[in-house]
């Protein structure tokens, strides 16, 4: 069995999250082999004849977009690691951004940039916009997460290497959450930086706009666990990936509406940066741009060129 | 235990390590079929569920099984969402 882990637009962080399996990674490489990971190993190229190849990051230039065809086409299966591999994840956020702006933001705006102001002529060009990677070729599975947590990779590596089947839970964040949730009266929405959340009840009955309830379950709901509201990084919850009448932003909304007995519109009133509070994680990815109700078409800047 | 009274009964099941005692189902239901009792919800009317499933679309842990029962078709079906669900693990 040889395991391929390729790295497109990401931060390495689904890498590094194998690697946070410790001692229980022994037990995969007692089975497997890892024959090219380009951030923990020093091979150039994916060789022919991969079993199962891991891919993390979005797609967002031309490199990016050619090695993930590659690696398809050399691997037998392959899994998208990581929100950014299945919805684009925070590189999507660039599209708020022309592609003009950006290459100047990252190669002439920043402080390591060399002062003889010259560009580098091979760097690969960006393409019109993000794309998750299942937008592009054919994904076998899906791992979510930012990155995916090492207390289900545990679970789910040694299921993948063995071909035995797994059975996980796939309801949102707030099946996963300890706080009780009710209705309110006085709702008022609060920025995450005012005041500190009470630790026993629902974050987002206090007024902070969590994303659990919109939200994938894969990490036991460790943000709101830890008194932060939930950003959504394990992608969309299951129902609002499959309804296509429902979509991170109006399923918020309409939760609010439900504990609160506020109109929607006054609600929506008081949202302030849609892209960065709702589709922080998924704003790269085609399947859910492409909602009829979605809002991430009207956040992007430059598109269809 | 099987009696004719309770033959057609939806069987509803309410996972009780998902559910957050928000009582939107109890709230929602137009049957009433759901309680609210020590912050978690108890369906003490399976017998009037008419299985319209609005308390799934409600419920934001998706707590709330109902055997046998799947939502109305749906008149738009997109292929790369479906393939999608299936592969998600
Ligand atoms: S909305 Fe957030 S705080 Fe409230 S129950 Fe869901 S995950 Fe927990
Ligand atoms: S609570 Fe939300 S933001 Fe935090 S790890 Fe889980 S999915 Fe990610
Ligand atoms: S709507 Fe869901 S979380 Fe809320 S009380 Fe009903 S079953 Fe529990």
């Amino acid at each position: 069995m040889k395991i391929a882990i390729e790295e497109l637009a990401s931060c390495s962080g689904c890498t590094i999250a194998i690697l946070d399996l410790h001692e229980a990674l022994l037990d995969i490489l007692g089975k497997a082999e890892i024959v090219y990971a380009p951030v923990i190993m020093d091979v150039k190229e994916p060789p022919e004849g991969i079993d199962i190849a891991f891919v993390t990051g979005a797609v967002r230039n031309e490199e990016n977009q050619e090695r993930l065809r590659k690696i398809r086409k050399r691997a037998k299966t392959v899994v998208a690691l990581g929100t950014c591999a299945c919805y684009g994840g925070i590189s999507g956020l660039s599209m708020l951004f022309n592609r003009e702006d950006l290459f100047n933001y990252v190669f002439r705006g920043v402080e390591t940039v060399k002062p003889d102001g010259v560009i580098p002529t091979d760097v690969p060009p960006f393409l019109y916009r993000a794309f998750a990677v299942g937008d592009l070729v054919k994904v076998d599975y899906y791992i979510t997460g930012c990155p995916p947590k090492e207390m289900y990779l545990k679970k789910i590596l040694p299921a993948l290497v063995s071909g035995e089947p797994l059975a996980l839970s796939k309801k949102s964040v707030c099946s996963e959450c300890d706080r009780i949730m009710g209705a309110h009266e006085n709702w008022q929405l609060r920025r995450r930086h005012e005041g500190i959340p009470d630790r026993e009840h629902c974050l987002l009955g206090q007024g902070y706009l969590c994303l659990g309830a919109v939200t994938f379950g894969r990490c036991g709901a460790s943000c709101p666990h830890s008194n932060v509201p939930c950003h959504g990084c394990n992608g969309p919850s299951l129902d609002i990936l499959r309804e296509p009448c429902r979509d991170i932003y109006n399923m918020m909304i309409r939760r609010i509406a439900d504990l609160t007995d506020k109109p929607e519109a006054e609600i929506e009133k008081g949202i302030y940066d849609i892209a960065h509070t709702f589709y922080p994680f998924t704003i790269g990815s085609l399947i859910m741009e492409d909602k009829g109700i979605s809002k991430i078409r009207d956040l992007i800047k430059e598109r269809n060129i | 235990m099987i009696s004719r009274r309770y033959g057609s009964v939806i069987e509803i099941r309410v996972d009780d390590n998902a559910c957050n005692g928000c009582g939107l189902c109890v709230k929602d239901c137009p049957m009433h079929v759901y309680e609210l009792r020590e912050s978690l919800s108890v369906p003490i009317h399976p017998e009037n569920c008419m299985g319209c499933l609005s308390c799934h679309e409600i419920c934001p842990a998706q707590a709330l099984e109902h055997k046998g029962i799947y939502p109305s078709r749906r008149h738009y079906i997109d292929i790369r969402v479906c393939e999608m669900l299936n592969r998600v693990i």
